[in-house]
Formats: structure tokens, sequence, C-alpha cells
């Protein structure tokens, strides 16, 4: 066997960098990270060829000494924590002092740097983690640090990069995180000496997050608020009819650290139960605050990973935020727009109302140029329905330009489904309405699904459904994993009827299920629930399972599709939509309306253009 | 080949067979029978592959010969065939014509080459046992069955023991769906029974065979290899039994603490078929209250309403109450034989015995359900 030999520094900073270092955008993380971390109010972001000739991040923050800057270049040297106390309350971004010699390892780099009190600043040369020249110059307050040729080095990852515009929007992206952060910081973004994104400072955190967001969020943004024993959330969200099909409109910072948290987005999608169709992600600012004490950021090189000490209360404050947000949505949406303040001002509330919409905001469908284009805007509508029943004038909507005070929403008069002119009934399946400048369009399936399912529900609430006793309890195996997290969870599991007990070792038996479970093999579904929760940190859709059970039977008790209903059935399930908790969608998250307003189908006949 | 058979026992035999040539199945073979006409009769199978059947009727045979042909159509062409000789003639290769004359049809028949073996039963030793007493028996445990898509061994079978004891000789079939048991015993002094020991014979296949127990004195039962066999006069069945363990059932028929209530089982059954009405399929539970000489059955049901009957009995015990699903009641009040059954309930969370007032070779057991 070879002798064991500790790795030369070089060798360990480019080992190092492949787990910070994996592409350009990372490079702009990481030092977009450190200059929010010295108090900058401005960075700018200057980027070649995606990346590959240049990254250059050019601050105005504190700068650093001679010393300092020499120093930074140390792997494990950082200003940002002293003992392991440190470690456990970190209230900066960076903070393993890993990032500066990763970076410098694998390309050709250049630090300059100036503190506000200095005369000079110092310049610091390296290629490929070797020092170079180190001289005194003059240069601006603040630190610019300059990346060439990444990976010029290290071929194989260099080969791995990926084509410029695939790069660029990384590194978009990864501005775009750091901007929605600290909206007081102004970013310029430029790629091959041309302005890409300039986003000044802002005021109003929710005019950056409108700003980066962009034109696309057409139901105007919902603000979210709310706090439970320590854990903060905040933020905005889109209404239901915003999703997308990635989950790449969620931006989650955690104490101001953009993150990617399978638990955060949980509670997230958790809080739009019922609401979105499986599968569709919501567009979402979240900010969460917890006591640096309660989270651990030290998961992985890259900190976009953290764990929680009480992963069950945050989930529950996030899903609680996010479905108290939505309420007003569902139930009056057009009457919280003008009562209640959302904190989004005018610039930020829908550029693009449904009037405009069909060429307008981004889709999540590709855009299909090849289809003949009243089929295309047919369609569209439907996608960028507002979340809400809006039914208010085309014309009042408000224009393209923004302006500069928080417009209010005209308060519709006749805001109620049964205030709806009825037109009548088309194909036996969609109710046709009309309300003012709108045609209102109403799936009769969908809204008798979710009156049913309401009421269900609500009766299901005030009495316990009974669960049968099992004479043979059904008996199977956990991995140690599953087996772990399943004890705390046994109260939650006989809440809903399904009665769990350890049995020996790692089998568990089911001694009890509710009737809608009885017959099927509960194992499947227990060990599905426990997989999840494995996979998130805290169990989530236990209680769903009665909801799911209430579905079925709503699904299966509405009136169906291609069902004539006399004008007096119409007139009441408008009325019993007008009940509803959520009339917008049905159980399983299809919306149950949709509008086109009447300046959208002048325009597909060419009456306006 | 060719033959002329009955049209009257052609048919009914066909009806029968339809619940296992019905099954759905990508092997296009086993939704057909298989005819084979040799000397004086011909013989008829079909199998799912895993419930077999073969049976002999009378014909007259012109030519021998084998076929396989689709169940259900033949069925279909037989059941309203106008005469009472149908003749059946394969004209050619797999081209069979049914009829003559005025009346005829052609069906494509199927290889018979590929119509699956039926397992040979004629070297396995057969117990005889009363054909009626087997019904009974059967019908009083298949109507507890498990989901469709439970595939749980001791759910889809019945589970059937040969107990020789020195003072006493039975035969016992359990049946359980998870929630409740039943057993019925066919106690016998003739004869030596071939199970030695218990197996677990599809709850399908049985239903299968009820339809064929009819007015004959006796059948004969064995065991070949992996196969339960029944066989009476012409026909037999050969059912390929399911491999699993099976629960110690006899631990959970404990004769507690109890009381023993004595119920009017046809009042009892008219009351919980009553209150069944209120039942859904999130709201399954009736509550029983037993009090002096009085039980109270109560439902509630929130997507329905409520309901109430009281009964007079035969009590006067501590008060107990507890909630069951009154189907399972049903089904087994439906089948005790008594004018008495007899409820021995020791609590809310402990099985409920129910059995007949004299006859106790049926029992079952139910578990209540929790509020």
């Amino acid at each position: 066997m070879p002798e064991i030999k500790i790795l030369p520094e070089i060798l360990s900073n480019k080992i190092a960098a492949g787990e910070v270092v994996e592409r350009p955008a990372s490079v702009v993380k990481e030092l977009v990270e450190n200059a929010l971390d010295a108090d900058s109010d401005r960075i700018v972001i200057s980027v070649e060829k995606g990346g590959r000739a240049l990254i250059q991040v050019a601050d105005n923050g504190t700068g650093m000494a001679a010393d300092d800057a020499l120093l930074s270049i140390e792997r494990y040297a950082t200003s940002k924590i002293y003992d392991d106390k440190d470690l456990f309350a970190i209230g900066t971004l960076g903070f393993r002092g890993e990032a500066l010699p990763s970076i410098a390892s694998v390309s050709r780099f250049v630090l300059e740097t100036r503190k506000r009190d200095a005369d000079i600043g110092l310049r610091v040369e390296m290629s490929g983690g070797t020092l170079g020249r180190v001289t005194e110059v003059g240069a601006p307050p603040g630190t610019l640090v300059a990346v060439r040729d990444l990976f010029f080095n290290t071929p194989a990852r260099r080969k791995f990069l990926k084509s410029t515009a695939t790069e660029m929007s990384h590194i978009s992206e990864a501005v775009a995180n750091a901007a929605i952060g600290w909206p007081r910081v102004a970013f310029t973004l430029r790629h091959d000496g041309r302005e890409v994104k300039s986003w000044p400072a802002a005021n109003d955190p929710a005019d950056r997050v409108a700003d980066v967001l962009g034109r696309g969020v057409g139901g105007g943004l919902q603000p979210v608020s709310r706090e439970n024993g320590g854990v903060a959330v905040s933020g905005w969200i889109a209404g239901p009819d915003d999703s997308r099909a990635t989950s790449r409109g969620i931006y989650l910072y955690v104490n101001g650290r953009c993150i990617r948290d399978r638990m955060i987005q949980h509670a997230l999608v958790a809080g739009f139960r019922g609401r979105l169709m499986k599968g569709r992600f919501p567009v979402a600012v979240l900010f969460v605050t917890v006591p640096p004490d309660r989270v651990d950021v030290n998961v992985h090189p890259t900190k976009n990973e953290v764990r929680f000490s009480d992963q069950q209360r945050v989930h529950r404050t996030i899903e609680a935020a996010v479905a108290g947000a939505l309420m007003p949505l569902g139930q009056s949406g057009w009457r919280s727009g003008a009562d209640a303040p959302t904190g989004v001002p005018a610039a930020t509330r829908i550029e693009t109302t449904a009037a405009e919409a069909p060429e307008s905001p981004p889709d999540p469908q590709p855009p299909k140029t090849a289809e003949p284009p009243l089929s295309a805007s047919l369609r569209k509508p439907a996608a960028v329905a507002e979340p809400a029943p809006d039914f208010r004038p085309a014309d009042d909507a408000p224009d393209l330009a923004p302006r500069p005070a928080p417009v209010q929403t005209p308060v519709w008069e006749r805001r109620l489904f049964r205030d709806l002119s009825v037109i009548g009934q088309f194909r036996e399946t969609y109710i046709l309405c009309e309300s003012d400048d709108n045609l209102i369009i109403i799936d009769q399936h969908a809204a008798h699904e979710r009156i049913y399912f309401e009421q269900l529900r609500f009766r299901a609430s005030r009495v316990r459904q009974a669960s049968q006793r099992l004479l043979i309890p059904e008996t199977f195996e956990l991995n140690w994993r599953e087996a772990e997290i399943l004890e705390p969870l046994i109260p939650a599991f006989a809440s809903v009827g399904i009665d769990v007990e350890p049995f020996s070792g790692r089998t568990v038996a089911v001694t009890s299920l509710p009737g809608f479970l009885l017959g099927k093999p509960a194992a499947p579904m227990i060990i599905e629930i426990l997989e999840k929760a494995v996979d998130i940190g805290v169990a989530a859709g236990i209680d769903k399972v009665v909801e799911e059970s209430l579905m079925v039977v709503a699904c299966h008790g509405a009136i169906r599709a291609h069902r004539r209903l006399s004008g007096e059935e119409i007139r009441h399930l408008l009325a019993q939509l007008d009940a509803c908790e959520n009339p917008s969608n049905c159980p399983h998250g299809r919306p149950t309306w949709i509008k086109w307003t009447a300046r959208f189908l002048e325009k597909t006949f060419h009456r306006i253009v | 080949m060719k033959f002329v058979i009955n049209k009257t026992d052609i048919r009914n035999i066909l009806g029968k067979v339809q619940g296992i040539t019905g099954r759905r199945t990508n092997l296009a073979i086993t939704e057909t029978v298989l005819i084979q006409a040799k000397s004086d009769t011909v013989k008829i199978a079909a199998t799912d592959l895993e419930t077999g059947f073969e049976g002999e009727y009378p014909a007259t045979v012109e030519s021998e010969g084998v076929i396989a042909i689709n169940a259900k159509k033949l069925y279909e062409i037989v059941r309203d065939f106008p005469s009472e000789a149908i003749d059946v003639n394969e004209v050619e290769n797999r081209w069979i014509e049914i009829g003559s004359g005025r009346i005829e049809y052609h069906i494509v028949g199927m290889n018979p080459d590929d119509f699956p073996e039926i397992p040979e039963i004629d070297d396995a030793p057969l117990f005889e046992m009363d054909s009626r007493s087997l019904k009974r028996m059967i019908e009083k445990t298949v109507i507890i069955t498990g989901a469709t898509d439970d595939n749980r061994a001791h759910i889809n079978g019945i589970y059937l023991e040969n107990i020789a004891d020195d003072d006493e000789k039975m035969l016992k079939m359990v049946s359980t769906d998870g929630s409740r048991l039943s057993t019925v015993d066919y106690p016998y002094d003739k004869g030596e029974c071939p199970i030695d020991k218990g197996i677990l014979i599809p709850k399908k296949g049985l239903s299968e065979v009820l339809k064929f127990l009819g007015p004959e004195k006796t059948v004969q039962i064995g065991l070949k290899d992996t196969h339960f066999i029944l066989k009476k006069e012409n026909e037999s069945f050969t059912i390929r039994l399911l491999e699993g363990e099976y629960p110690n059932y006899k631990d959970i028929i404990v004769r507690g603490a109890g009381h023993d209530i004595p119920v009017d089982r046809q009042l009892f059954l008219m009351v919980l078929k009553r209150m069944s009405i209120l039942s859904s399929d999130n709201y399954k539970g009736v509550i029983f209250n037993f009090d002096d000489n009085l039980l109270t059955v109560r439902a509630t049901n929130p997507e329905i309403g409520e309901s109430k009957e009281e009964m007079a009995i035969e009590f006067n015990g501590e008060p107990v109450e507890a909630a069951f699903n009154p189907k399972y009641f049903i089904d087994t009040l439906g089948v005790i034989e008594d004018d008495t059954a007899m409820i021995n309930l020791v609590s809310a969370d402990k099985p409920c015995i129910v059995e007949g007032e004299n006859d106790k070779s049926y029992l079952s057991i139910i578990m209540p359900m929790k509020i």
C-alpha cells in the first residue's frame, strides 16, 4: 500500500473547488454573497462568454486591508466566524472560508480591494492557485474580483460546461436569487458588455420581487405573513392560476440565504392544497426566519441546503401562512384586491390582465407557434385567468405603464356568482354567464364537486368516523428510518382512524382502519406516508388521507358533464358556489371557472388590433 | 368431429362454466370450452388456470374429435336455440357448425392443443361427504370476501382443515376478511379424509363449485399435489391451492367472561337491514347498546342522517355498548339456521361471537368498530 500523505494545498483547494465551484453560476453566487456580507449596496456583475472568459464582481462594500486580502485567499480563512460557537449561530452568508481559494485554484484570479479609509488599494493576482504578483493600486473603495478562464487547469470540468445561453441562465438565476433576498442592494448584470439585468435599490421588498419575477405574475401577488414560536414566514405568493410545471418559480430564503429545501417546498405546496393540480408548482417568494441556533446551514459546501431543529413547526407555520394568504383569493378575491392592502405597489400589480393575456405571460408550456393563432389564443386565457373571481371590466384593468401610487382595484358592485347573468349551457357541460364585459365559463362538474366536497368536509368535521378494528392485524416490516419516524406519528395516524402499533423489532401491526380503507392493504399507504416523512423530515399527508376519501365521494356524487341543467339548477349551483371557501378550484385543483374578456374576443376577431 | 346433444343438458353446463371462462385474461384459450366427442359421450372442460372443470354428458356421436370453442358465444347460441337437439359439427379445420338446415351458425374455434392441461385426478384418494352439507359450508364462508385488489392469501382463500382426534373427527372451514371470521364444522364418523394438513382454497374457485352442487346425495373431495379436488358422478373440479400462512384462528376464538345474549334472529336481521339504509362508504357503523332487557341500535351518518331502533331482548347484565358494521351481522344472521341467535359480547374493543342457539357447527366472530 502506498504511504499516506497530506495533500498539497493546491490539490486540496482543487478538490474543494469541485464541491463549491460547479459552474460559472457558483462563482457568481459565492462572490455576490461575499459582496453582500461586506455591506455593499451596489454590486455589478460582469460576465463574458457565459462565464468561461470572465466573471467579475465589483462591490462598494467595506473592502479589505492588505493583510486580510492576502489571508482571504488562504483556505479556511474567514472574517465571518471566530470559534465553533459561531458556527451554530451564523448570521452571514459565507463562513466556511473556502470560496476564494477554491475559485482561485481553478482560474486566473485577480482581487482588488480598498478599505474606505485606506489611501491605496491592493491587487493580488493568482493563477491556478499559485500566488502571482501583489501590487498596490489605486482603486475605488470596495472589492473587485475578476475570475478569468475558469477551469483552465481542470479540462474535465471545462468540458462539462454547457452552452453560453445555459450557463448565462444559471448566472441570471443566481443573481436573481440574491436580488430578491437583498432588495436594498442595487444589482447590475452585464454579459459581453451589454447590460442584461439592472435592479435599482428598492425600498419596498415587494418592488424588487415584482421586478425580478417580471410581468408574468398575472394575478398579482398575495402577501404572506405569519409568526409562530420563533419561526417567522413572510413573502409573496402568486395565485394558483400562475402555477408552473417546475419548481423554478419558487424562491426560498432561510435567514436571508437562498436555498433549495424539499421540506419548505412541500409545505408551500401543501398550503396550496386543493388549489393546484397535481404536478404543478406555485410561484412564490418566501422568507423564513428562525433563530440562527435553530438552523444548521453548514450541511453542504454550496450552502443551499439547511437543516432545522424543529422541522414540524417550520412546516406547519409555512403551510398555515400560505393557506391563510390564499384564503381571501378563494373566498372573494375581487374584494380582497380592493380592501386588503397587498403591500405590492402598482408597478407589480398585473400589468397583464387576462384581457391582454394571450401573448404576454411566461406560460409554462412552450409557445407552440406552429398552431393556428385562433386555437392558441383560445387555449391560453385559461392558463392565465386570474386566481380569484375578478369580473371587473377589462377597461378598468391597470394599464401597462407602471404607476407610482398603489392602485385600488375598483370595487365591482356585483361580485358574486349568483349575480352573474346566465346565458345558458354549452355542450351540457359548461355554464356560460356574462358580467359586464366578461364572458364567464363555469365547468359544472368541477363547480359542483367543490360544493359537494366542502359540504362533506364540513359534516365530517362534526362527526368522528368510526374505524373498524381488525380481527387479524395487518403486519408489515419497516426499514429502520421509517420505524424511527413512525413512533411519534402514531397519534396522528390514530386521529384519522388508523391504529398502528409497534409489534416486534421493526415490524408494526395495523389494528384498526377507517371504513374507506377497509379491505385494501393498508401497508403500502402507510409506508408511502412514512417514506415522504423520511424524505422531507416532517409527516405530511396523514390528514390528507381523509380528505382524499372525501374527494372520491365528492367526485362520484357531483353532477357530471353532459347533463342538462334547468335554469333553476344553474341558479342554485351559482348560489352554492358563493358559499364555498374556495369556489375557484375543484378539490383536485382544477379551475372551476375561466373568464374571457370582451377585449380578448374583440382582439381575436380583429375588431381591434 | 360431429355429435348431437340435448339442448337443456348443454345449456345448463355452459351457463355454469361462464364464471370460469368469463374471467378477464390475456390468454384467449381460457375463454373457450374444450369439447371432446368419444363413443357416446362428450366431455366438456373449462379452466381459468386456477379452477378447472370437467364433465361428461351423453350425446349421439357421429364422428369423434376435439374442439375448443368460445364459451360465451356457444352459450348464447345454444341458450336461445329453437330445437331440443343441437348438431355440432367441425366442418373443416376449426370451422365449427352449430345447427343444421334452416339454422346454421359457424364459429371459428381455437387450436385444442393449446388448451391448458387440467390435472388428472383418477388415482387420488377421495373422501365422501354429504353434498348438501358441503354446499351449506361453502355458502356460509364465501360470503366473507376482501376487496377485489386484495391479494393476501388468507383473505382470498378459505382454510380447510381436517381435525381427527380420538373422540371426534371433523372438517372445518374458516374464512376471514381481516375484520371478521367464520368457521363451519362438518363432523363425520365414516371414512378417512385424505386432507392431512390445513389447505387454502381460493374463494373464487369454491364459488364456482357452488353452482354445480345440486341434488346428488354425496360428493368426494381430496387432494392431488397442489390441487383441491371435488368429484361428483360425472363432473369434477380441480382448484389450485393458495400458498400462504393462515393466522392462528383458534387463538382468536376466545370465549371470555362475556354475556351470552339470545336474540330473535329474524327480528334482529330486519332491524339491521333497516339500519344499514344509513350506511355509506365512509360511515358504516351502528352502535349497539345492550341495557336492561332492551337493545337500542343507533346510526349516525353526517352525509345522510340518523336513526334509532329499540328491540326487546333477554338481558340483565351490566350495560354494554359497542359499534359494529351492520353488514357483518346481516351476513352472519342470514346464514344461521336457528331461530334464535346467541351473541357473546365482552366489551367495545373485544371480538364478538355470534352463533346459533342450538346448532354450534357455525360460528362467526366480528370485530367492533372504534368510535
